[in-house]
């Protein structure tokens, strides 16, 4: 009996052993299992030509997305655009607090969401051995303008950013603020880089991917903003000079097929995300943004006592006696409208700034024949031989009426253009308080770090007003 | 006392014993030797073991005997007399004398066939009971006539056991005996699940609380984890709402996690029939709409499984009974068992249920004349003049309208209707049990949605003639077919009572604020779920004691789904095309277990081992197809009509392997330990962390067992002290969180992007882990008629998986990571059952119970690292849900009307610093039950209470009242210009003046936060069995009617919600009664 029981004891002792080694082992490899099916690494990812484009233009997707809400905040801050919906009321009055939904997700996370993107781009385009030349040039020229346009938004609506350049999150994550000067540097060398790679022509139709105009429109821009007039008039000039642009009839400025857009972001519908939050529901229901009132006022008349033809063609009045924003006009279904993020008419206005501050005024290569390109597009007589702080003065009206409602034009001039009266003070300190009241604030020409930054990443300083 | 005249043994059997006096007291002259005995047995408890016909004529001549032992008693008794006797522990084996010498009887009685029957206290024969050798568990069933026979030794320990009858267990004393069993109300002998495995509950190491299909059957739940509702301690039911197919989740013992993944991280295991479900309750499917998230958005298995075939459900909670679950056990293990086959003549079964259900409670609302008092007094109070755009309802609308919305839309009638047949029987060496059903079932909701399932199940065990091979196969087979269309018009009960649904010309009237419940009404939901699982279990007896075992099982579920929103249903100011979506996802899920379980006799006691190893798979692909821009509305049921398609896809695998084993020694049923270990494996982590070790230790000492104890406590019939200790995990995260990838996104000039995960992927991440500690103490009085069982346990949890928010600019939000913080559960848990009356056929039992339960956040290194840090506070519960950090509302100013706040900081005006944690009072919650039965009738009343705190005094979707919409009636006790104390709301304002910011600090005040307890008397059941000479007469062998009731009354302190039970704003659970026919062929 008790031999018998060692015997089994022996029995059992090797076999569970036996089973348990065996089980350890196909265990390990058991669930050692692939990455979920429709994914891939990043590595395999910048593997291939075509791969590589589709991770580029996830970019141009989500900006897309993403795009509206700078819109309808700085409109709000600034003096174009006013909402019934309470939410967004901080915008409106300029009082943004740290806990701004809009502010913290849309305004500050979401451009690094897409740095991020840029990011992780240009390091597996870097590293990729088995791309073709002509799409690695290609695609690293996209992904750096990108990165250039995100911190462009970045560093004006906040000044000094977090420059996050590497392809690791967490390296990025507790950066501190560089100083804007740093930004600026880093927008520039990067778009200069971009303008290198990149060839003039559109990489695909619909002129939904950047080419070098593009950047040389991004790059005139922000010569303009940095006040480096000379270098902001001849970035314009070659897309200008290019003869690839025309200003189109203001009905179809913002159809898809505009020759005067440089660069505008796909939709499978052919609508634009912004529209739904601009269109007209009902003729006695308010759009959720509408045209502060007064704004209509900014339109000039032409010689025939008519209307602008942009206030024609680009606002419209509700039943409520409302002048809403109504430059694109399908909101829902099938449309011919794309976003468009830069367009010729900027150009020439950014131009007409340029030469106005060297003090090129007048004849064809003078600020005037920028501007009145602009001005008789829309039925208005040609302002002729201006002085330069009125040339000044009509550059900025027209750019009111020209690029109202459009991205963050409005709020970004108010902010970085100096005062009619007082030149020491920024336009935005003459043209706000007035509107605002008690709420405006001259700190409030930044936007404040969200707070929830701040408390996760302690490196991070509160802009000044908040 | 059974005679029988051949050749009978009568067997004097409790083992828990009656008021059994150690000290024996015997008087009498001429008394008969039987007689004796059965006083001797009365008094002491001891189990007498000996054939009559051995005692035949035998009488004593004199005895006077007071408090002496029971072998004195004996001695006594047998002198003079041709018997011998010998005491085994508390088992007394009587013979007679021979004239050869006895012997030590183990070494007199050679191994032989021994043959016995099994009878019932009628003298009926009982089949399918099981009669085992104490030890090794070697043994057999009785068949159709009660007998059983075999192979063993004389004087070897025999333990009988069936389902309703105590446990016995004798010394064999001859090869032809009959055993007869008492019943048993206790539980005490029931046997439990437990991990790979099952456990007699007396001996139970393990914290198992259980239910078994008699309590199942009495309740008219289709979901059938809402049969545990309120009836196990440790034990909470949550579902996201009383609507059918609702997902329906359990909670045991409170939250360990924190949760990546919500109230689903903190899911226990759910295992049905040894096979693990993929992520708990449900699995997502994608998110069609919001709107119709928490009604159908899930599927919900357990609406699925049909409650008639349900068997059991065991919960396991403490170390002991979970760490075999290793890394998932941390949340406890709900294990379903579903009915099998067993021994016996054929058995046809048929249920029959009907009946309807409705709203319990409607919400009292303010009719048309005070709703529209309280909107002028608002627009007054803030002198504002009502225009017709902010005031449709005081100057455009009806002023003599009055509609009830709540009566529209939760007014109806709700059916159900459920047939159930079932046949089983077997022999000896094979069972089975067939099944099909079907069910129907409706809603309230003003439009007919249904909710359809019917299946069918079938199981089957084979034993090989020498019973060394044993067979099982089960399949089990649903489908469910659903058009609820969702629950987004529940807020819809608040509308104005004036507001038109049409506009003159029949066209549907719109509002910005609100939807048009008609609209809502328009969208359609077709849903079709699957459900197989197949089962096998192989098991060979390879030696003596030890059996080797595979399990394989196999189960798929997969939904179908469409959701159709035609263009009208929308408000045209946020859509004016119709979209529809298309859903499908399969899930599979296998899990293979081989296994080796070694019993053997070791020493005085009984050893059992277990080893075995565990692969299991979950696989889910999720294709969701969204269709928008539908130019005709009468193309929206296809997804080829549809101007944009635009597809999502998912899938998930998740793996799991490990090994595992369990040793238990029970010294003869006294003293029990027992020892777990696991060693898992979890694709869910990275390589370098997907290994972890788990175990756990117990012992248990039945007290009321010690010689000592039985003679000292005489009244004390059963007690026992358990212990356990051992360290389990949670690995309940999505899958793929450490792996960095791109996948599929929006299309941009007609090619599909790559677009990296948003969420930085961490390879450091590894298990929760939960270390569990719990003493029970199990108390049984007066023959078991009272029992008591108290738990005491401390649960922490730490390594807590959860989002962590990091800077934005870094590119994502957040990261998942192991947080160094440390939650601790607590609690306390007492289930007292009573048989209160038991005499002339009168019976009432009660069984009572409540569970206390402290959750406290201990520690936490960084809390701000984690992304609901906003409701996490150290030292107070971890509720993930509810912001408990409130102003401190300080009454109404009966000059303005404005509700003041205590200034908690000294600063002027209201800061985050005056703020404070709310109290969460001493939460607890429980059930009581009882049964009253008397000759075919029985009654059962079951009561659910919970005392806690929540939100209270909630206003409608309006942010103030006096906005444009309507309120609850106790607005009617509001602050007016002519009421300015004693009232419980401040003054109305109409959502747009300035002292409508007031109404936002209350919202965020404790006003809005207080008692949420209540007591329902959650489930009634009255039964008749018909007598059985009639049932006899139909030619059935048992029939019963019942009506049963779920939800019948309810108290409750907030009397503003539809259901107590339930959140603000969801379905409420329905008052239902229903008429129920059984009957057994």
């Amino acid at each position: 009996m008790r031999l018998k029981n060692k015997y089994v004891f022996f029995k059992i002792a090797v076999l569970s052993l036996l089973t348990l080694n065996c089980t350890l082992i196909s265990c390990k490899k058991f669930v050692d299992i692939p990455g979920p099916k429709g994914s891939q690494d990043q590595k395999v990812t910048f593997e291939t030509d075509g791969t590589a484009t589709a991770a580029v233009l996830d970019i141009y997707a989500h900006q897309e997305v993403d795009a509206p809400n700078a819109v309808f905040c700085t409109g709000l801050a600034a003096d174009e655009l006013v909402s019934d919906d309470a939410t967004y009321a901080e915008f409106q009055n300029n009082t943004i607090t740290l806990e701004s939904f809009y502010n913290g997700t849309y305004l500050w996370t979401s451009p690094y969401f897409e740095i991020r993107r840029c990011n992780l781009a240009i390091d597996g385009i870097n590293k990729s051995a088995t791309l073709s030349p002509a799409v690695k040039s290609q695609l690293s020229g996209e992904t750096l303008f990108m990165r250039a346009y995100m911190y462009f938004n970045l560093v004006n609506l906040y000044g000094g950013v977090p420059l996050a350049l590497s392809p690791v999150e967490t390296a990025n994550a507790l950066l501190p603020r560089s100083t804007p000067e740093q930004v600026w540097a880093q927008i520039f060398a990067d778009l200069q880089q971009a303008k290198s790679l990149l060839k003039p022509a559109y990489p695909s139709t619909d002129r939904a991917r950047v080419n070098q105009y593009a950047v040389s429109a991004l790059l005139a821009r922000a010569y303009l903003y940095q006040k480096d007039w000379a270098k902001a008039e001849s970035e314009a000039t070659e897309v200008i000079g290019s003869n690839v642009y025309s200003l189109a009839a203001p009905a179809n400025t913002f159809k898809t097929n505009s020759n005067e857009t440089i660069l505008q972001l796909y939709t499978q519908t052919g609508t634009s995300s912004i529209t739904p939050y601009f269109f007209l529901p009902e003729p006695a229901v308010n759009p959720v943004f509408y045209l502060r009132d007064g704004f209509e006022q900014a339109f000039e008349k032409t010689a025939l006592g008519a209307d602008d033809a942009r206030k024609t063609n680009w606002t419209a009045k509700n039943d409520n006696g409302i002048n809403y924003v109504n430059k694109y006009k399908v909101p829902f279904g099938t449309g011919d409208e794309y976003t468009i993020l830069m367009r010729l008419a900027e150009i020439y206005l950014i131009r007409a700034e340029a030469r106005a501050n060297q003090n090129k005024l007048t004849g064809t290569t003078g600020a005037e024949a920028d501007l009145n390109v602009i001005r008789t597009r829309a039925g208005l007589t040609a302002k002729l031989n201006l002085d330069k702080a009125a040339m000044l003065k009509a550059i900025e009206q027209e750019r009111k009426v020209e690029l109202f409602a459009e991205y963050t034009h409005r709020w970004f001039d108010l902010k970085r253009t100096p005062g009619f009266t007082d030149l020491s003070k920024s336009r935005a300190e003459e043209v706000l308080p007035a509107l605002k009241g008690d709420f405006w604030q001259a700190t409030d020409v930044l936007f404040p770090i969200p707070g929830d930054q701040l408390s996760v990443n302690k490196n991070l300083t509160q802009n000044p007003g908040y | 006392m059974i005679k029988n005249r051949q050749f009978i043994i009568l067997i004097l059997l409790l083992l828990s014993a009656n008021l059994a006096k150690a000290q024996i007291s015997l008087k009498g002259t001429n008394m008969p030797l039987q007689k004796a005995l059965e006083s001797i047995h009365e008094q002491s408890g001891y189990d007498l073991i000996y054939q009559v016909s051995d005692l035949e004529n035998l009488k004593i001549i004199n005895v006077d005997l007071q408090n002496v032992s029971v072998g004195k008693a004996l001695q006594v008794c047998f002198a003079n007399q041709p018997l011998i006797f010998q005491i085994t522990d508390k088992t007394v084996m009587i013979k007679k004398q021979k004239p050869a010498p006895a012997k030590k009887a183990s070494a007199v009685y050679p191994e032989t066939d021994i043959r016995g029957r099994v009878i019932d206290e009628n003298g009926q024969p009982i089949k399918g009971a099981t009669v085992m050798l104490w030890g090794d568990e070697t043994g057999t069933a009785t068949d159709a006539n009660g007998y059983f026979t075999l192979h063993t030794e004389l004087g070897n320990l025999v333990v009988v056991t069936c389902l309703g009858y105590k446990r016995i267990q004798f010394h064999i004393g001859s090869k032809d005996f009959t055993i007869p069993l008492t019943p048993d109300n206790t539980g005490l002998n029931e046997v439990q699940v437990i991990g790979y495995g099952t456990a007699v509950k007396r001996l139970n190491t393990a914290t198992v609380s259980s239910i078994t299909s008699v309590e199942i059957h009495k309740q008219p739940v289709t979901d059938v984890l809402n049969a545990l509702n309120g009836r196990m301690t440790g034990v909470q039911v949550v579902q996201a709402s009383g609507s059918p197919g609702a997902a329906t989740s359990i909670k045991v013992r409170g939250d360990n996690t924190l949760g990546t993944n919500g109230s689903t991280s903190s899911d226990p295991l759910y295992i049905v029939d040894g096979i693990p479900q993929a992520s708990g309750t449900r699995y997502d499917v994608q998110n069609f709409n919001s709107n119709v998230r928490g009604m159908n958005g899930y599927t919900n298995i357990f609406s699925i499984l049909n409650k008639e075939d349900i068997e059991r459900i065991d919960v396991l909670k403490d170390a002991d009974a979970t760490a075999i679950y290793g890394a998932r056990g941390a949340n406890g293990v709900v294990l379903i068992t579903t009915k099998k086959g067993k021994q016996g003549k054929v058995k046809i079964n048929v249920n029959l249920t009907a009946g309807s259900g409705r709203v319990g409670h409607f919400i009292p609302l303010l009719n048309t004349p005070q709703y529209l008092d309280l909107r002028k007094e608002a627009f007054a109070n803030e002198k504002i003049t009502p225009t017709a755009a902010n005031a449709p309802d005081l100057l455009v609308w009806d002023q003599n309208a009055n509609t009830d919305f709540q009566k529209l839309l939760l007014g109806g009638t709700a059916k159900i209707r459920t047939v159930d047949i079932s046949v089983s029987g077997g022999s000896e060496f094979v069972n089975y049990y067939v099944g099909l059903n079907y069910r129907k079932q409706g809603t309230v909701v003003a439009n007919d949605q249904n909710i359809t399932r019917g299946g069918g199940i079938m199981n089957l065990s084979i034993m090989s003639p020498n019973k060394m091979f044993n067979a099982y196969f089960s399949a089990n087979y649903a489908s469910e077919h659903s058009n609820l269309a969702g629950s987004s018009f529940l807020s819809l009960i608040y509308l104005p009572p004036n507001f038109p649904l049409r506009k003159g010309d029949g066209s549907l009237n719109w509002v910005n604020n609100f939807n048009n419940p008609l609209a809502a009404l328009l969208p359609t939901y077709d849903a079709k779920t699957n459900y197989f699982a197949a089962n096998t279990v192989l098991s060979y007896k390879l030696l003596d004691g030890l059996t080797l075992k595979t399990t394989a099982g196999y189960n798929t579920n997969s939904l179908t789904n469409n959701f159709s929103q035609p263009a009208a249903s929308f408000n045209p100011i946020s859509q004016q095309l119709g979209r529809a979506t298309f859903g499908n996802s399969p899930t599979s899920n296998y899990i293979i277990e081989p296994q080796a379980e070694y019993l053997k006799k070791v020493g005085p006691g009984r050893l059992t081992a277990l080893l075995g190893a565990t692969f299991s798979q979950a696989l889910s692909e999720t294709t969701t197809l969204s269709g928008s821009n539908y130019t005709y509305d009468t193309q929206i049921n296809t997804i080829t009509g549809a101007g944009l398609v635009d597809i999502i896809y998912n899938y998930d695998q998740y793996r799991y392997a490990s090994v595992y084993s369990r040793i238990n020694y029970d010294f003869m049923d006294k003293y029990i330990v027992s020892g777990t270990f696991r060693r898992d494996a979890s694709s869910r982590f990275g390589p370098q962390n997907r290994f972890a070790n788990f175990g756990s230790v117990a012992a248990a000492w039945l007290f009321s067992e010690e010689k000592l104890i039985k003679q000292s406590l005489s009244f004390l019939s059963y007690g026992r002290l358990k212990f356990s200790y051992g360290t389990t995990g949670n690995d309940r995260i999505d899958n793929y969180m450490y792996l960095p990838v791109y996948a599929a996104g929006d299309i941009y000039q007609n090619i599909h992007v790559l677009s990296p995960n948003d969420l930085a992927a961490n390879p450091a991440i590894k298990w929760e882990s939960t270390k569990k500690a719990e003493i029970n103490l199990s108390l049984g009085f007066l023959k078991d008629r009272i029992l008591l069982n108290t738990n005491l346990y401390r649960n922490r949890s730490t390594n807590l998986l959860n989002y962590t928010i990091i800077a934005g600019q870094s590119g994502v939000s957040s990261s998942i990571e192991n947080l160094d913080a440390l939650i601790q559960n607590k609690g306390l848990e007492f289930e007292l059952t009573t048989q209160n009356i038991m005499s002339g056929g009168f019976n009432w039992k009660s069984s009572f119970n409540i569970s206390f339960e402290r959750n406290k956040l201990l520690s936490f290194g960084e809390i701000s690292k984690a992304s609901n840090s906003s409701v996490l506070y150290i030292g107070e519960a971890v509720d993930a849900y509810i912001n408990r950090r409130k102003y401190k509302y300080a009454g109404i100013d009966p000059t303005t009307g404005a509700p003041k706040f205590t200034d908690l900081d000294g600063k002027p005006g209201l800061g985050v610093s005056d703020r404070y944690i709310a109290p969460l009072g001493h939460p607890f919650y429980g059930g009581f039950a009882n049964n009253f039965s008397y000759k075919g009738f029985s009654l059962e009343l079951f009561f659910k209470f919970q005392s806690s705190r929540g939100k209270v005094n909630q206003l409608s979707n309006a942010v103030v009242p006096g906005g444009l919409m309507n309120q609850t009636t106790s607005l009617l006790n509001r602050w007016t210009p002519d009421n300015t104390t004693n009232t419980i709301w401040p003054l109305a304002v109409t959502g747009s003046g300035a002292l409508s910011s007031a109404y936002t600090n209350l919202r965020n005040s404790d006003f809005t936060y207080g008692n949420t307890s209540y007591i329902k008397l959650k489930t009634a059941n009255l039964t008749y069995q018909l007598p059985q000479a009639l049932a006899n007469k139909m030619k059935m062998q048992q029939i019963n009617v019942s009506l049963q009731g779920l939800n019948l009354l309810a108290w409750a302190k907030d009397k503003y919600r539809l259901d107590p039970e339930y959140d603000y704003g969801t379905y409420p659970g329905l008052r239902t009664v229903l008429l129920a026919i059984n009957c057994s062929l």
